[in-house]
């Protein structure tokens, strides 16, 4: 069961601001990195990049019970993923609602917990040589654990052995907490975004008023005997380390009084100072001492012995968090994952927005006829190829185009509101004349009520997104920097680069659509080459008969593509000065692929326009559905990363150069097509889609690199 | 001191979720849950020993390699320096 909501992603972009700085964003790809090229074999998808945020979000806000959710995007781009991770059914956050029982809320929990120690256990896997690096030679150590730490100054207990007397004094170590949560306050405060520090406040409340967390009852005596400083200094030093002394007490302290290790999962005992792995030691020291509460310290969760379980409380959340904010800050680390809480405002809008979607396979959610304005099918088939764009729709779903005021005038914001009206459940055909307009005033060359060439709209439809995406963010820049000395500089400068070069840009579409074409000119004299790139947001290919190499004409769109990249003389009439023989010679130009995009856009040129005559090429062009490019990469050799492509959307032309019509086949789900045309949808299968004749061809990127 | 530990931690529970490990693994629990929790018996111990050995498993390849190479020159430069 998939269970797909819409509403909720206006309600999700508060959560997403905190989600920002840890969770990257799910269209990471290409870029290669030195630490990524550990092997170019097993690269990681980062399709589950997309259910960190998207599916993430989502699929918590579900409605209660026990729906295994996953957001509809997430289950597309799943399609798409070679590796096919499994975790198509997320666990449901099931706590926003009251009316919950009990019994699922402690089973998420439960499970909250495990995956927790589990995470430990993977943590301790691969940290294992550093901490034999660092391991001192176990020796034995008595305790005295008697004294209390509560309160008083007798913090300090001896341990023996090479490592020595423990000097954790309590107060004063609250004080240097203390003190650090206030800087961090205040520092919030000063900011313009206050939103942080009022988040926590909110959740709190959420938290006291809605789901009553707070631990068992054996922790709520502990607290009234103890109060939280205990807690607080503990996880403050050995679970979070907030600052240098912290690490440095960590370090040396921080090892199972029982076996001296420094554990896969040590828990600390929170009645007297007592370190002890998971599992044995520190259960025989609770039980011994009839103490109740440790914390777990790779995660920081409380554990009551008593009830034998991790307990969860509200307050004990908020002062770990402001720990979890502190250390971030120390060490310059992201948050890391900190589950979504609802704010009360959250809740309320989910409650009132109480329809929830079910996604299953054969269902048409996701599909919209788009009425024809008059000529306006080149119009509805790209729109079809983009709404089916699985990275494109994971970014407009998860709601993360930021406008300011201009939102009438933004074409991301009408792509975006067309998104919203796809997968809105409604099967009537859509009007896509706002969006038509906005062309118009944007690209004055397709103005009018003639029909267009649809590779001209698509290229034309992302230099205007494209335009708009850097616009919304330098406007939104220059909002945030405003009150700082620095706001003018750093939106001109945003501007500067996306006036200068649109591959270096970072908006969505340069993200998905952008790659790079190198072209060497070989000089036939010296053979000296000279190579130049240029970013490109797809691939126009001949279909006509090569002069070159006999008459050839091709047949698939391998064919087209050696073509392509095959070295072309360029011939006595078009000599070129070579920068190292200083004269203009013979030379050779042949184009490759240096980075591909994560969509690569195949436009087959069928329409001819030349002196003579101009016609249309209706010649069969077979393409794959599959398709590896590393062959056309210009490092195919030692080419880091994987090139291989699915097959996702097909735009045809039926007619002639001057009148036809244009129609689409998009996949809709995975194995399943669908026929576009204007208002008719249809199912359609694989065989149709690879007879027909292809215009335009999208394929996408089955796996992605980190960035 | 350096922190490098909790760095290398924060790294490794970033790609985590990013691959969609911890997804998984919250999948696999609930599934226990669902199967053998019939009269809320399963403490939390019974359930980490059941799914810590598949999480384990379930841990990509390319991300142990990516953290040993990560720990390998963070050691070297610690070397390097004393």
């Amino acid at each position: 069961m998939h269970v797909c909501f819409l509403k909720v992603a206006k309600i999700r972009r508060k959560q997403r601001k905190c989600d920002k700085s840890t969770v990257p964003q799910p269209s990471a790809k290409r870029t290669k990195t030195k630490e990524n090229s550990v092997d170019s074999t097993t690269s990681i998808l980062s399709s589950g990049s997309g259910s960190g945020s998207s599916s993430g979000a989502g699929s918590r806000a579900s409605s209660g019970g026990n729906n295994n959710t996953s957001s509809n995007n997430n289950n597309s781009k799943r399609a798409y993923a070679s590796l096919g991770r499994g975790a198509a059914d997320v666990v449901p956050e099931v706590r926003l609602l009251p009316t919950t029982a009990t019994a699922p809320a402690t089973l998420t929990r439960a499970a909250a917990a495990a995956a927790a120690a589990a995470a430990a256990a993977a943590t301790t896997t691969a940290t294992n040589t550093e901490a034999a690096a660092g391991r001192c030679p176990a020796e034995e150590t008595v305790v005295v654990s008697g004294g209390r730490v509560g309160g008083g100054v007798e913090g300090a207990q001896l341990t023996k052995g090479p490592l020595n007397a423990t000097n954790l004094s309590l107060p004063v170590c609250l004080r240097t907490v203390q003190k650090l949560a206030a800087e961090l306050d205040a520092k919030a405060d000063v900011n313009v975004n206050v939103s942080d520090s009022s988040d926590v406040d909110g959740d709190s409340d959420a938290n006291v008023n809605d789901m009553s967390e707070t631990g068992c009852r054996h922790y709520q005596s502990y607290v009234k005997e103890h109060s939280y400083d205990t807690f607080r200094v503990i996880d403050a030093y050995f679970a979070a380390c907030v600052n240098k002394d912290a690490r440095e007490k960590k370090a040396i302290h921080c090892y199972c009084f029982e076996c001296g290790s420094y554990g896969i999962q040590l828990y600390a005992c929170l009645h007297c100072i007592y370190f002890g792995c998971r599992g044995a030691h520190i259960t025989s020291h609770l039980r011994a001492k009839k103490h109740n509460i440790a914390l777990e310290l790779s995660h920081g969760t409380l554990y009551c012995y008593a009830c034998r379980d991790f307990i969860y409380d509200a307050r004990s959340r908020e002062y770990a968090i402001i720990n979890r904010k502190l250390e971030a800050k120390d060490l310059q680390k992201s948050l890391g994952w900190i589950p979504w809480i609802p704010t009360p405002k959250e809740t309320n809008l989910l409650l009132a927005n109480a329809r929830r979607r079910l996604v299953r396979p054969n269902q048409t959610i996701g599909l919209r006829g788009l009425l024809n304005l008059g000529a306006t099918c080149f119009m509805n088939c790209i729109v079809q190829a983009l709404v089916h764009t699985p990275l494109l729709s994971d970014y407009f779903m998860s709601d993360r185009h930021d406008c300011g005021k201009s939102s009438h005038k933004c074409l991301v914001c009408e792509v975006s509101r067309l998104f919203q009206e796809f997968y809105s459940g409604s099967r009537t055909p859509l009007s896509l004349h706002r969006l038509l307009h906005l062309i118009w005033n944007h690209a004055k060359h397709l103005a009018g009520y003639e029909q267009q060439d649809a590779h001209e709209f698509f290229i034309a439809t992302l230099d205007v997104l494209h335009r708009h995406c850097v616009k919304a963010k330098s406007e939104h820049e220059s909002k945030s920097n405003s009150s700082s000395a620095t706001g003018g500089n750093s939106s001109s400068s945003a501007n500067a680069t996306a006036t200068h070069s649109y591959g270096q840009c970072n908006c969505i579409i340069d993200q998905i659509f952008t790659g790079m074409l190198q072209s060497d000119v070989v000089c036939q004299a010296c053979k000296g080459v000279s190579t130049t790139f240029d970013p490109f947001w797809d691939i126009s290919l001949d279909l006509g008969e090569t002069t070159s190499h006999g008459g050839v004409t091709p047949k698939t769109l391998i064919d087209c593509l050696e073509r392509y990249t095959r070295a072309e003389h360029l011939g006595s009439a078009a000599k070129i000065k070579c920068s190292t023989c200083k004269s203009y010679q013979e030379s050779t130009k042949q184009f490759s692929l240096r980075t591909l995009p994560s969509v690569v856009s195949f436009h087959l040129k069928r329409f001819e326009h030349s002196a003579l005559i101009d016609r249309k090429i209706s010649s069969f062009i077979q393409f794959p559905v599959e398709f590896d490019m590393t062959p056309f990469m210009s490092e195919k050799n030692n080419a880091y990363g994987d090139f291989r492509f699915s097959l996702y959307a097909v735009v045809n032309h039926v007619g002639t150069i001057d009148t036809g019509h244009y129609t689409a086949y998009v996949r809709h789900q995975k194995d399943t097509w669908v026929k576009c045309d204007d208002h008719v949808i249809t199912m359609a299968s694989l065989k149709q889609v690879l007879d027909s004749e292809g215009y335009l061809l999208f394929y996408h990127k089955n796996v992605l690199e980190y960035e | 001191m350096s922190g490098d530990r909790s760095k290398i931690k924060d790294l490794l529970c970033n790609r985590l979720t990013e691959c969609g490990w911890r997804d998984e693994v919250r999948l696999l629990c609930r599934n226990i849950l669902v199967e053998k929790n019939g009269n809320n018996s399963l403490s939390v111990e019974q359930l980490i020993a059941e799914v810590t050995p598949k999480a384990r498993m379930l841990v990509p390849d390319a991300v142990k390699k990516e953290l040993l190479m990560k720990i390998r020159t963070i050691l070297a430069e610690n070397e390097g320096d004393n």
